[in-house]
């Protein structure tokens, strides 16, 4: 039986899951999506689906229990980027070169919570990512926090993202550990390089001690998600391929 | 106004070293007052001038942290707390959820807390993620990384150093603030203040007294564990 679950209200009938289905467990019913007997709860679907309409029934049990879940429930990643109509700036440019690399390593979508305008999401789609959930920028002097972190933390409990990455710069030290304070994780300092261990699927980082006297590398085991800050001019940038196909969508 | 500032204490960066054969980093002198938490104290001493701010101290950890408390005594605190537990050191997530209990505790027992205090971060890996986490615990608004701080009644006025630059932002009280180096530059206390604040007691918290559950610290996954430490070529 599986546990896979479709919000009617939410889907628009895109069929986006239908077509990610390798074993054709969802059909069209009058314009909405419908699991079938035979889905063994593979959760494509539910990565897929842009609109928040798929769930595990199983999964939402486990969240409100706590932490306590499988690190299997933890697919994709998510980079935090900011930039404007002229495109991403250059700090966000390398963090989404550090999760497109990731994605490729795990074999899941690279999506990103973009801060700008549609020109920056475009940017974001030819340089490599899969999903942009794209927003305005908040008003200015309003505290990062307060307009961000709810809507960036429904995100990350909606889609389980296994590893999130922000770059090392203000506005992520204001967002990052709070996050990973309200998910119960750990939060990697700035990291100059990141590796991913490809059976228990852990994040290695290296940090920089004692102002680069020492080098250490880390991991958080068992935490989901993983959530690192990415050290500047340590992650070459990807090349911007207009040809490349991705979606924007609009996020709270 | 009531201020509790939050102090760490850390490896002396000037005596640490590094085994070659167990990749580990170890300490060979006694540890110190984290340095960025020096004008933490120095902006407590000043608001307790300014704003006649009720000053209030805590640190977290062993018995020896017991002396950064000292310190804040030399700095003119009303009052010092010491949170004793012996958590992981890489698992700020338990650290800031301890810190943020022993917060409300002191709140219970001298009255609302409108101002907490803490560095921009430690010589070991310069993270300073704590202030925001535990500001996310007791839901409070902050600002981080303040090189200059305004209080206009119920307000702050922050100056917030990114990148060079600045920005100006308006806090609501009860509010988080993490201090810039370049806020001030602190005192020295003289060798008599650092004797009576030998003197001043220093009241002790335990963990179980927080009321935390057991599953609060979910042991084994959030912390940051370290595989290995060397030294670049």
């Amino acid at each position: 039986m599986h546990v896979t679950q479709i919000i009617s209200e939410k889907c628009t009938g895109c069929e986006d899951c239908v077509f990610v289905c390798t074993l054709k467990a969802i059909r069209m019913e009058g314009g909405k999506a419908v699991i079938l007997e035979h889905c063994t709860d593979c959760k494509d679907c539910w990565k897929r689906c842009g609109d928040g309409a798929i769930y595990s029934g199983e999964t939402s049990a486990a969240s409100a229990a706590g932490p306590q879940q499988s690190t299997e429930d933890w697919r994709g990643v998510l980079v935090w980027l900011e930039g404007d109509d002229s495109g991403l700036q250059p700090a966000s440019r390398e963090v989404l070169a550090a999760g497109r690399r990731l994605a490729d390593d795990l074999g899941v979508y690279l999506e990103a919570y973009l801060v700008g305008g549609s020109g920056a999401a475009r940017d974001a789609v030819s340089r490599g990512v899969d999903r942009v959930h794209q927003r305005a920028p908040a008003a200015p002097h309003t505290g990062l926090a307060s307009a961000y972190e709810s809507p960036l933390l429904g995100l990350i409990r909606q889609r389980q993202f296994e590893i999130v990455l922000f770059p090392d710069s203000l506005p992520s030290w204001e967002l990052a550990p709070r996050l990973a304070q309200r998910l119960q994780t750990a939060l990697y300092p700035p990291v100059s390089a990141l590796t991913v261990d490809f059976e228990t699927r852990e994040l290695l980082g290296t940090i920089h001690a004692y102002g680069g006297t020492y080098f250490s590398e880390v991991t958080t085991g068992g935490a989901r998600p993983q959530i690192a800050l990415v050290r500047g001019n340590a992650f070459p940038e990807t090349s911007a391929d207009p040809s490349r196909e991705g979606e924007i969508v609009q996020a709270a | 106004m009531r201020v509790i500032v939050l102090l760490k204490q850390v490896p002396d960066p000037e005596q640490i070293g590094v085994s070659r054969t167990k990749g580990t980093l170890f300490e060979k002198g006694k540890r110190i007052l984290n340095p960025a938490d020096e004008h933490v104290l120095e902006l407590a001493a000043e608001l307790k001038s300014k704003e006649q701010a009720d000053f209030v101290a805590l640190a977290s950890g062993p018995e020896p942290v017991v002396e950064v408390l000292r310190r804040a005594y030399a700095f003119g605190a009303d009052q010092c707390y010491h949170l004793v537990e012996e958590l992981d050191e890489g698992d700020h997530f338990a650290k800031a959820r301890a810190l943020a209990g022993a917060i409300r505790l002191i709140a219970k027992e001298r009255g609302e807390v409108d101002l907490v205090l803490a560095g921009k971060g430690s010589p070991a890996w310069g993270a300073g993620q704590t202030g925001a986490r535990i500001a996310a615990e007791l839901e409070l608004p902050q600002a981080l990384w303040v090189a200059k701080l305004r209080v206009h009644g119920r307000e702050l006025e922050a100056t917030q150093l990114a990148g060079g630059e600045e920005q100006v932002r308006r806090v609501p009280m009860p509010a988080l603030v993490t201090v810039d180096p370049s806020a001030n530059k602190p005192r020295i206390p003289n060798a008599l203040l650092l004797m009576k604040a030998f003197k001043r007691e220093v009241k002790k918290l335990a963990l179980e007294e927080l009321g935390l559950t057991p599953v609060a610290f979910a042991a084994g996954t959030t912390q940051m564990r370290i595989v290995r430490t060397y030294a670049p070529d």
